[in-house]
Formats: structure tokens, C-alpha cells, sequence
């Protein structure tokens, strides 16, 4: 079922930037138009619409709680938060926090497969992927003004209207002949103790290799791990309505 | 007391008429006597003493934990490296497979019928058998509830080496933290407790040392319990992997080898690597493969190694480290060099720790090339040894749910698919598809990762029960994982006896099928470890 939905979603997977890119650090190395001042650290809530073609739309939401260094998304509904990381070497280190137990399992750089593009996880949309797409309106440099960016392929049409000031998108939208994906940023909360916080929580959390999992029958949220194992983690950030990660599509 | 046998209440009865109590040492004072009079360690001396026959006394001991090293392990990677030299690979020996003598172990937790590395490691260094997922305590432990600690500490043989003079060792490819090194220096109610921030507030308020802190204080720690040992003076080496739990959670100090972007997993602040240079400034601290290469083992008093931030590579993928990591055989070498400079002698013990996570992630590649790994480092340690004054055991803490199976022909591959005698295609099983011959009962099941040579990067897949289309599968790459019957999200372990290896001076005893608890008991009277350290504790130093 999983696989399935896995390939499923890998075109847009692919086209919201799982590619594989030179790392960059962080926004430093964000274009932005000229004298533009952006905010980086921020707490964003995202409302998901999908709608198979000839089924009725599914909702969801997601947050986007971001410092200059980590990116952590936090899926309300699965209680799931991933948080992601750049390591000292250019890989993405991962730990899927369970909110409800206050734990944590953590998955080592080498454990992740596919794309270690830390733009396509810190921005939601990678570099490259908005680099290939072509600008729809005439403000562009504008600090205020959202950008449009657009891309039309054989995957489908993807429009992006991109936030200079908080580097995030503020809609997402893919549309094909098979279905039509919508992200909508629905408020930012720019308050970095706010954000520093949220950071702290999860870091308060105990948590485990998963290598270790199967050692630990004893630990009831382990034991739980180790039995039904739990929704797979994939190469990007961005979750459909069912909560389901759409970059969940493995590049070998 | 929770958990005695029958036969365990019999033997503590007879223990009373022949005061079995003050055997084998005969000096008593070392050992507490809740220690000696538990059940499980009576029924070891006895068992021991029926097989000693005055056998020469061993100057060095040597133990090698194969972590989930069950019987289909060894005879899988026993074919494995005969194929991988060209041989049809049934007929091949891996090194232990050469030992003189062999028996079985049952490898049971006091509390669980299938077993875990912190019971199971306990007893082999304590001589007395625990309850699952504690560490170096015995079953009157309440798991995690540290208040219970006091009391229920068990001598281990690596103890009463370092109370003897003897120079003593742990290698591990695991995180040196971790259950079964940490069952050889580590006194703790729950074998997760590896640093500060694993431990409930209420546990490192009561007093209670997570077990990082352990090792790096192991010498004041022992000197607290036994203030006439003035021959401790700490262990001559430590390396495995585990940095996380030695430093501080800031990114300042991180390793320039670090993956996380904040290596370290420490809140209380402490860098206990940089408090173990303080304590032994003579020796040397080293994160990596150049650093290890370095260590001059002639006159390096005391080596301690920390080569990954969790557990060292598997063996396959140790050449994507980046900064490198020693192999188990050249760290096993390295220890042996160092240790042997003591006229005492020396204890050393080796763990080969990622077989075990191989087969929780389903990876038979892994798990049998880290059992190979492990075989070298033996054929190592007897390389570096006189064999006339060093007992060598081999053995596992418990196994896992790994068979081999089918009826394929001789020389057939042991990671491809059954090829029956006489035949050349892969034989089908009554669904028309090819199977393998190795398997699992349980676990993540299929994958295909083509040349992954990271078990564990099966954990990004969800659980595949039952059987797939093998058809065009290369099952003998380093990224398959064999089939499973029972989808889990990790492989459990099993609960069969596991094969005990011995050569060297008292090897003999290892023999017939004992309770796991008896490999102290071999070990303790062949280099007649009690009594060293007795006698030690009576000298001036």
C-alpha cells in the first residue's frame, strides 16, 4: 500500500526538488531580491487539500517550525513531528519524534536513502526546482509581493507563489490528469523564542537508534516499534492530505 | 526469588554440606556472598570443578561475544568465507570452528524464556544469571528503578583481573556503552541508561551513574568497593563506537568525525573524554583511523577509542566511513599488544556487536560478514597469543530467528536461491516462485537495496511479510534482505542454545550444555581470577 502511494507521488516528489544538489548552508545561501530582509526563523502552518481525479478533496494540515539550523514538520493529526538536520558533512540526519509518548527514534545520515538536498527540506522547494521555473508576474523583486513561479511538464503544471520575506512558499500547487495537490500557507508566527522552544520540546524527548529497536522489547513504545514497525520516512518533507510524506519515493 | 529451578534449589541445598560457597578461590572476600550463594553461581562452580581436573592455570583470558552469533550464523558465514576464498564453502573453518573443544549454552533470562544482551552478558561475567535489560545486577533488580541497585551488584571477571594487577580490556564494534561491553564494568537498573539524559530524573537524583560515567570513573568506582585493591589502577583499553555519550549536547564539542550537527548527548555538561585524559594523561584518546594508527602499542600505557558517535560501521560498509574506522580484528590486535606488557597478565574482552544488528534489520549479508569479521579477530588473537598460558572463548550472547533451509546442492551459494542437486535452476516452492536459502521467521522481510552495504538503511521501508517474485532478484547483492514470515518492524532474537568455543589452558570446561552463567566459572578458575585478586587485595602494592 505504502510503495504504492510511494510511487504514486514520486512525480511531484521529483519535481518539488528530491533531486540531488551540492548542499548549501542554510539560508545564507538563498537568493533574494536586493535589499530584501528575509525571516527565516519561523513557525508555519500549511493547510493540504488533495483531490484524486473524479474523488472528493481530503484535508490536512502541516507545520513548518524552522531555525537557522534545523527544520522540524510536524504533522498534527499522526502526532508525528520529523525533525531534520544538515550534518557537519552535508548529509540529513533525521529523528521522527512520536508527540504522544515524548519519544524520538533517529535515523543515522547513512540510513537515509535518496536526495541529501538540504534546500529541497529547509525551503520545502529545493533551489534547482525553482531555478527551472519561470517567473508569472512583474513584481518579482518586490520584498512584500509573493513571487509566482510556474513549471508546466509531462508530470503535470506546478505553481509556486514564493514568500521573499519568510523563504517559504506561500501556495503550492500540482495539477495532472491523475490528481490535484494544494499546499496554502494559512498563517507564520515569526517568534524565534517561540520557535527556539518548540526545539527545546522535542530535544527533551528521549529517543532511540532505530538500529537499537530491536533490542529494546522490553520498552513498550519500542516494543511497539519492533512489531508494527510505522509509516515510512522519505526523502522530503512534504506530506499529501493523508499524512503521507509525497516525496516518500526512494532514488536509488 | 524469582525464577529458580528445581534443580537450581537442589544444588543451593547441597551447597550447604560442602561449603561450595568459598570454591573456587577459597578467599571468599572478594565476591559477596549474595553473589556466591545465588543459585545459578553454585550450580556454575560445580559444574566447572567436574571438568577442572587440575587443568594448567591460564595467565590471559580472551572472550569474544559474537552479539546474536547463533549456530545457523556460524555455519552460514562459515560458507560464506569458504566461497568468498573459491571453496565450495561447506568443508571451510572459520577459526573457532578449529578450537579444541565446544559445548551449549542456554542462553534463558531469568525473567524471559528469549533473552537479551544485558541479561546474557551479565551472567557470562558474573557467573550468576539476571533478569532481561539489566546490566551487571542480579534478579532482585527492579528494572529501572535505581533505588534497587545497592545490594545487587555482581563481581565481574573483568573486575577481579583489574583487582588482581592483571591489565584489562573491552573492544566492541557496538557503542562501548552499550549491553554487552557495558556488562563487564557497568552496574545499572536499566541498560538504556548510557548517558545522563537516558535516565529518568528520578533515577540520576537517587545517585545513580548512567553508564558512560561508569566507564570513564570505572577505576574510583571500583577503589570505592574495594578500598584494599590497591592494584587498580583502570582499564588499559577501551574502543568501540558510542562518542555520543561521552560529550556534552553542544556542537562545540563535536569530533571533527561528527554526523549530527550536535554530536554529543550529554545535558549535565560533562566532556568525559576530556576527564579521562585529566585521570590518565599518559594515555591516549583517539576518534579515528589515523589516530588508531598511530597509538604505539609498546608504549602506550592505556588506549581509549571512540570511533563513531553510535555504533561502528558493519564490516561491509566500514570503507564509507569517512574518517575511518579500525577493523575488529586490528582493534583486537592493537588491545592484545598493549594489554600484554603486564606480567600479571591481562582480560580482554571482545565483541563483535553489529552481527546482532544485521539480523534485526533482516540483512543476512551483514550479519555473516560481520561473523567473518569476527572470525579473523580471533584467528588474530591467537596469532598474538601463546596459546599455553591464554584461554580464547568464543561464543554468543543469544541467537536470532535465522535459518538455512531447502535442499539446495552442495557449493550452492549461501545468499542465493536453492538450487537443487543435480540442477541448475533455482527449484520453486508450491507458489511457483524461487526461494532462497536463507531466511528469517520475522522481521522487515524483502528488500531489494542492490549494492547498499547499511543494513539499516532497511528501516526507511515498511515490513514485507511473505514472499515475493525472486525471479530477478539478485539475492547474493549486499543490499538484499531475505524473506520473513511474520512482518515486524526489527527481527527479534531467538532463544536456542548457543555453541561455546574454548582453547587454551581450562577450555575443556566450556564442554557439555550448561547454563550460560558457567563461561565465569571457566574462566574465573582457569586463570584463577578469585584468588589473584584476593590474594591482591592482601598485599601492599
Amino acid at each position: 500500500m505504502t510503495n504504492t502511494l510511494s510511487k504514486k507521488y514520486r512525480a511531484l516528489a521529483l519535481l518539488l526538488g528530491s533531486l540531488i544538489l551540492p548542499a548549501l548552508s542554510a539560508a545564507a545561501a538563498m537568493p533574494q531580491a536586493q535589499g530584501c530582509e528575509s525571516t527565516t526563523v519561523v513557525h508555519a502552518y500549511y493547510q493540504i487539500s488533495r483531490q484524486p481525479q473524479g474523488e472528493p478533496a481530503t484535508q490536512s494540515t502541516i507545520e513548518v517550525i524552522r531555525n537557522q539550523q534545523q527544520v522540524a514538520y510536524r504533522n498534527p493529526g499522526l502526532q508525528v513531528t520529523d525533525l531534520w538536520e544538515q550534518t557537519p558533512r552535508q548529509r540529513l540526519h533525521l529523528v521522527r519524534y512520536f508527540d504522544a509518548w515524548e519519544r524520538g527514534i533517529e535515523y543515522q545520515p547513512d540510513e537515509i536513502e535518496g536526495s541529501h538536498d538540504w534546500s529541497a527540506k529547509y525551503f520545502l522547494v529545493s533551489e534547482q526546482q525553482r531555478q527551472s521555473m519561470h517567473s508569472n508576474n512583474a513584481s518579482d523583486n518586490s520584498c512584500t509581493e509573493a513571487q509566482t513561479l510556474v513549471k508546466r511538464s509531462e508530470d503535470g503544471n506546478l505553481t509556486l507563489r514564493w514568500s521573499q520575506q519568510y523563504q517559504l512558499p506561500e501556495s503550492i500547487s500540482l495539477e495532472n490528469d491523475a490528481e490535484k495537490t494544494e499546499w496554502k500557507l494559512l498563517k507564520v508566527e515569526a517568534d524565534p523564542a517561540a520557535v527556539a522552544n518548540s526545539f527545546r520540546q522535542l530535544g527533551q524527548y528521549q529517543t532511540t537508534d532505530y538500529t537499537d529497536i530491536g533490542d529494546s522489547e522490553s520498552d513498550p513504545f519500542l516494543r511497539r516499534m519492533i512489531n508494527l514497525g510505522f509509516v515510512e520516512h522519505g526523502d522530503h518533507g512534504v506530506y499529501d492530505a493523508d499524512g503521507h510524506e509525497l516525496g516518500g519515493a526512494h532514488n536509488h | 526469588m524469582k525464577g529458580i529451578s528445581l534443580l537450581a534449589a537442589a544444588v543451593m541445598m547441597a551447597s550447604a554440606t560442602f561449603a561450595v560457597a568459598d570454591k573456587p578461590g577459597k578467599h571468599g572476600s572478594v565476591i559477596p556472598d549474595y553473589q556466591k550463594q545465588n543459585p545459578y553461581f553454585i550450580e556454575g562452580v560445580q559444574e566447572v570443578l567436574k571438568k577442572h581436573h587440575g587443568s594448567r592455570q591460564a595467565k590471559n583470558v580472551i572472550l569474544f561475544v559474537g552479539d546474536g552469533m547463533g549456530v545457523s550464523t556460524i555455519t552460514a558465514a562459515r560458507i560464506l568465507e569458504g566461497q568468498l576464498k573459491g571453496l565450495q564453502g561447506e568443508e571451510n573453518n572459520l577459526a573457532m570452528d578449529l578450537f579444541p573443544y565446544t559445548g551449549m549454552a542456554k542462553t534463558y533470562n531469568v525473567d524471559a524464556q528469549t533473552p537479551d544482551s544485558a541479561g546474557t552478558m551479565t551472567a557470562m561475567m558474573s557467573g550468576v544469571k539476571t533478569d532481561v535489560g539489566v546490566i551487571g545486577v542480579d534478579e532482585n533488580i527492579v528494572r529501572g528503578d535505581c533505588s534497587t541497585v545497592a545490594g545487587n551488584e555482581l563481581v565481574t571477571a573483568l573486575e577481579l583481573a583489574e583487582i588482581a594487577g592483571m591489565s584489562t580490556g573491552i573492544v566492541s564494534t557496538a557503542r562501548i556503552t552499550h549491553a554487552t561491553p557495558a556488562a563487564t564494568y557497568a552496574k545499572s537498573a536499566d541498560r538504556d541508561w548510557e548517558d545522563n539524559s537516558d535516565m529518568p530524573p528520578a533515577a540520576q537524583q537517587a545517585g545513580c551513574e548512567d553508564i558512560a560515567s561508569q566507564l570513564v570513573n570505572f577505576e574510583s568506582n571500583l577503589k570505592a568497593r574495594f578500598p584494599k585493591a590497591n592494584k587498580v589502577d583502570g582499564m588499559e583499553v577501551v574502543m568501540g563506537g558510542g562518542r555520543r555519550h561521552f560529550l556534552p549536547k553542544d556542537a562545540a564539542y563535536n569530533s571533527p568525525d561528527a554526523v549530527s550537527s550536535v554530536e554529543g548527548d550529554r545535558t549535565d555538561g560533562r566532556d568525559l573524554t576530556a576527564e579521562w585524559k585529566a585521570m590518565y594523561p599518559k594515555g591516549a584518546y583517539v576518534y579515528d583511523r589515523s589516530g588508531f594508527d598511530a597509538v604505539n602499542a609498546n608504549s602506550t600505557e592505556k588506549l581509549f577509542g571512540l570511533f563513531n558517535e553510535s555504533h561502528m560501521q558493519y564490516e561491509a560498509n566500514r570503507g564509507n566511513d569517512i574518517a575511518g574506522e579500525p577493523s575488529i580484528a586490528e582493534m583486537t590486535s592493537k588491545a592484545i599488544d598493549i594489554l600484554d606488557n603486564n606480567r600479571r597478565g591481562f582480560f580482554l574482552m571482545v565483541e563483535s556487536g553489529r552481527i546482532d544488528h544485521g539480523h534485526h534489520a533482516g540483512s543476512a549479508y551483514n550479519a555473516l560478514t560481520d561473523t567473518v569479521a569476527l572470525s579473523d579477530a580471533v584467528k588474530a588473537a591467537i596469532d598474538a597469543s601463546d596459546m599455553k598460558e591464554t584461554l580464547i572463548i568464543v561464543t554468543a550472547d543469544h541467537s536470532h530467528v535465522f535459518t538455512i533451509a531447502g535442499y539446495p546442492k552442495r557449493g550452492n551459494p549461501i545468499l542465493g536461491k536453492v538450487v537443487p542437486v543435480g540442477s541448475d535452476q533455482p527449484a520453486v516452492a508450491g507458489d511457483g516462485l524461487p526461494y532462497t536459502t536463507l531466511g528469517y521467521t520475522n522481521g522487515p522481510g524483502f528488500r531489494d537495496l542492490g549494492d547498499v552495504t547499511d543494513a539499516d538503511v532497511a528501516y526507511s521501508q515498511p515490513a514485507v511479510g511473505g514472499r515475493v517474485d525472486l525471479t530477478y532478484v539478485n539475492t547474493e547483492s549486499s543490499g538484499y534482505h531475505q524473506e520473513t514470515l511474520v512482518p515486524m518492524g526489527s527481527e527479534t532474537h531467538a532463544g536456542e542454545d548457543v555453541a561455546v568455543y574454548g582453547a587454551g589452558p581450562g577450555a575443556q570446561m566450556v564442554s557439555g550444555t550448561n547454563e550460560q552463567s558457567v563461561v565465569f566459572h571457566v574462566m574465573n578458575v582457569s586463570a584463577g581470577l578469585e584468588a589473584a585478586a584476593s590474594d591482591a587485595m592482601k598485599k601492599r602494592k
